[in-house]
């Protein structure tokens, strides 16, 4: 995966850092969340990337004050952070659907946001498909909690909005995709 | 389709509801019920997913990224560890020289009768010149005796010019510390 070596140094426990792990262990989850987060592929991948420097730069410096277990957290916030900084977030807001519809119908973004076992290829698509016509909010809720293992109240923190419109969110997409599946069945 | 955690409403012995207020709440117990077994299913389809994986270019692009980051913020790391020994080690020196500690031979000196504990410049000096030098060229006198040369060396030009300066001490003030 990574030609260079492991980037291993010695943290606060005095025990080794393998950055290239820990990127295998997280990269694509932290990846998903980006492109939920961002227009498009390219952006997602270089908002990633500037979260994770962010991520090492802290704690090699030793400004990162929490557990080990705390770095994927971090480098979440960091990617919702930077995503809203770069002022894509707004445009988002007001373009989401229409671009999404867009990038489907064109089949401008190839590059898949999930993946599946083969016998469950159709089901991943209608699935995504679905997740990516969802408003971004919500769609940021079922990622987080699905794929990110957040729990609503880390998600209401990160977010900086209340538990109980996070538990919305979540429920409101999940039966929204659900109906979309209701009034189309997945047919093998 | 209604499973066995359907909700009925059986009458009890207290007091019946209002035939009203119990279908309104049965259906209310039923609607909640629905969208908690629908969440679970929709769950159960997100969760046989996984997050697409980095591609290998992604992968190498930002482990790069973050080697070369980490690389450099140890690098930094240790200059800071350097810089600071280095000014604890100035301020020892400093310190020591201040309080007239003997530092590394200096010990000689101040049994030889030297103070040499106002300057740590001096007492360094002494330490590199020629003891016997000094003594032979030392002034005689009653009043004054030249300890030892303080050394100055000036870069001019290239040329290194080594200016000597006797430095001189009264040697009532020796006797007295005798």
């Amino acid at each position: 995966m990574n030609d260079k070596p492991a980037s291993t140094t010695v943290d606060k426990d005095s025990s080794p850092i393998d950055w290239s792990s820990w990127l295998a262990e997280y990269g694509s989850q932290l990846l998903l969340y980006a492109r939920q987060q961002c227009r498009n592929q390219s952006d997602a991948e270089d908002v990633l990337q500037e979260a994770l420097v962010q991520l090492v730069r802290a704690v090699e410096s030793g400004s990162f004050t929490g557990a080990r277990t705390q770095w994927c957290a971090y480098a979440y916030t960091a990617v919702r952070h930077l995503a809203m900084d770069r002022g894509r977030r707004e445009q988002v807001r007001l373009n989401y659907v229409r671009n999404q519809q867009e990038t489907l119908q064109e089949g401008k973004e190839e590059a898949p946001w999930l993946s599946s076992a083969a016998d469950d290829e159709y089901l991943r698509s209608r699935l995504e498909a679905m997740l990516r016509q969802l408003e971004p909010d919500f769609a940021e809720v079922v990622v987080l909690h699905i794929w990110g293992n957040h729990t609503f109240q880390q998600i209401a923190d990160m977010t900086g909005t209340k538990l109980s419109t996070i538990a919305s969110r979540y429920r409101y997409a999940l039966k929204k995709m659900h109906d979309e599946l209701k009034n189309n069945p997945i047919e093998r | 389709m209604r499973s066995t955690r359907d909700f009925k409403i059986e009458s009890t012995t207290a007091a019946d509801l209002p035939a009203e207020l119990h279908d309104r709440i049965l259906s209310a117990m039923n609607q909640a019920a629905d969208e908690e077994r629908l969440c679970r299913k929709m769950e159960s389809y997100l969760r046989r997913l996984r997050p697409a994986e980095l591609t290998s270019q992604l992968a190498g692009r930002i482990g790069i990224e973050m080697y070369v980051t980490a690389d450099s913020c140890r690098k930094k790391t240790r200059r800071l560890y350097w810089l600071r020994g280095s000014a604890a080690v100035a301020a020892a020196v400093v310190m020591l020289a201040a309080y007239g500690l003997p530092i590394m031979g200096a010990g000689s000196a101040v049994a030889e009768g030297g103070d040499y504990g106002n300057s740590s410049r001096r007492v360094l000096d002494y330490q590199n010149s020629d003891k016997s030098e000094w003594r032979r060229d030392a002034a005689p006198t009653r009043s004054y005796d030249v300890l030892y040369e303080d050394s100055i060396e000036l870069d001019i030009e290239g040329t290194k010019a080594f200016i000597r300066v006797p430095v001189t001490r009264e040697i009532e003030a020796e006797e007295d510390y005798l």
